[in-house]
């Protein structure tokens, strides 16, 4: 019962005391009927049910990519044209997606570690010469070497090197670079780099394998999971 | 004035018996008749409903990034023999990569969590409505931890129900969608905490007796039993 309909009675029941009697047979009445509803209506309860309830989890990915040396010792590798093979991988708790790398070589003095010039050269897409069983970029007096395959795997684009697949988490890309070489092989070039050390800065990147995301790269990516140039 | 008095203790009288008949105690002498049995059931199969969210797909809500749109459709079905009303709770929780798995979020990480995530509210057919009475705070706003919302229209029993309503409601919403404005770092913040959870729970109330539903009404009618603490 509420505080008006309590006062409400009390007023009622005052005037019961002062009234005339056929006003008074009206107001006992009304108090009757008062207190009836105020009784029924605060022990009125509405039938309820509670659903099983469904818990939804929502978990976030954030794409990370290492570049992995498979056999190979950074700190001194060997020259050759298969002495470097550079791979892609996903690591495990990390989200896949589309990835490129760049290479670009630099050239240090030995002793304290310092850039002494970068390679000549145009940063393009390599080419597999004649008689050739892989593939080189040419940059001035290094020459990169690559899979003769590459563009199977891979495509160039302004300065990048694009894997054709969306990379998984735990997947590892086929080699992208395989070796280093001296362009001219000779005795003179051999002792100009006795105390240079090549040194072969690769740059990976991930990103989520949306179209609104790989925009940014410009390139796209199917159903099929296959990235290409957009 | 003796008259009077014996008048004001007859009526009074009255009003004691009345109020004694309601709590039905007392025991007054009286005819007995043959009994006559009367049998309420409120129906074969009760008041019942059931929470399904029928494009919802676990997988699909992996390894969210920018961009993600997830199903999810939160919708209450009549199982029951009786037209009922539904109402729907929603609750914001941390995920399973987190160590308060599946406990109500802090409030710094639901900020978080609300400035990553659109959720595509259906407020044409359903209402928000304050059930702070729980302790909840103000589920009525849509930065709370915990949001309720009831449905504008009653959910008939599916067979015998003269109601021209549908026995399924429209569904609270339809998707959730991680922004593609994200940032990287607020990629990190969602993922750091472990991820999120919805949570969601539903209730019905029988149509009988409430003609129509609004937010007091609701708010007293509808009460959640398992909102996550």
């Amino acid at each position: 019962m509420n505080t008006d309909n309590l006062k409400k009675m009390k007023d009622i029941v005052a005037g019961l005391f002062v009234g005339k009697s056929k006003a008074r047979a009206a107001l006992t009445a009304l108090v009757i009927f008062l207190i009836s509803s105020a009784a029924l209506g605060g022990t009125y309860a509405y039938l309820s049910a509670n659903t099983t309830p469904a818990a939804n989890d929502f978990t976030i990915g954030i794409p990370a990519v290492t570049v992995k040396e498979p056999s190979v010792t950074p700190a001194a590798v060997l020259w050759g044209a298969d002495t470097k093979p550079v791979t892609l991988s996903i690591p495990a708790g990390s989200m896949g997606g589309a990835v490129r790398a760049a290479i670009i070589p630099m050239l240090k003095d030995s002793a304290g570690g310092n850039i002494i010039s970068t390679p000549t050269g145009v940063l393009t897409a390599p080419t597999v010469k004649a008689a050739a069983t892989d593939a080189t970029m040419v940059m001035g007096e290094i020459t990169l070497h690559f899979a003769g395959d590459w563009e199977t795997f891979w495509f160039y684009k302004d300065g990048y090197f694009y894997y054709r697949k969306v990379l998984d988490t735990g997947e590892t890309t086929p080699p992208i670079l395989t070796g280093v070489t001296l362009t001219d092989n000779t005795a003179e070039m051999t002792a100009k780099y006795q105390n240079i050390v090549v040194e072969i800065e690769v740059m990976s990147d991930v990103l989520q394998p949306t179209d609104a995301a790989l925009a940014l790269w410009g390139v796209q990516v199917d159903a099929g999971k296959n990235i290409s140039a957009a | 004035m003796k008259r009077k008095k014996v008048h004001v203790i007859g009526l009074l009288a009255i009003c004691i018996v009345a109020l004694l008949a309601v709590d039905g105690t007392i025991a007054y002498p009286m005819d007995i008749t043959d009994p006559l049995a009367n049998h309420f059931v409120a129906s074969a199969d009760g008041l019942k409903a059931q929470l399904d969210e029928p494009e919802w797909q676990a997988a699909g809500a992996t390894n969210l990034v920018p961009g993600s749109v997830i199903a999810k459709d939160p919708q209450i079905t009549n199982t029951g023999g009786i037209d009922e009303w539904a109402a729907i709770k929603v609750t914001f929780c941390y995920g399973p990569d987190a160590v308060a798995y599946g406990q109500p979020l802090l409030a710094e990480d639901l900020a978080i969590v609300l400035a990553a995530v659109t959720i595509d509210w259906n407020t044409t057919d359903w209402s928000r409505f304050d059930d702070s009475l729980t302790g909840d705070g103000d589920t009525s706003l849509d930065s709370a931890l915990s949001q309720t919302f009831y449905y504008k229209t009653p959910v008939k029993a599916a067979s015998t129900s003269p109601l021209a309503a549908a026995d399924t409601t429209i569904p609270l919403f339809s998707k959730v969608t991680i922004k593609a404005s994200n940032t990287q770092a607020q990629m990190v913040e969602l993922k750091t905490m472990g991820g999120f959870q919805i949570y969601v729970e539903g209730c019905v109330v029988q149509y009988a007796g409430i003609a129509a539903m609004d937010l007091s009404t609701a708010k007293s009618v509808f009460s959640f039993v398992s909102t996550p603490a």
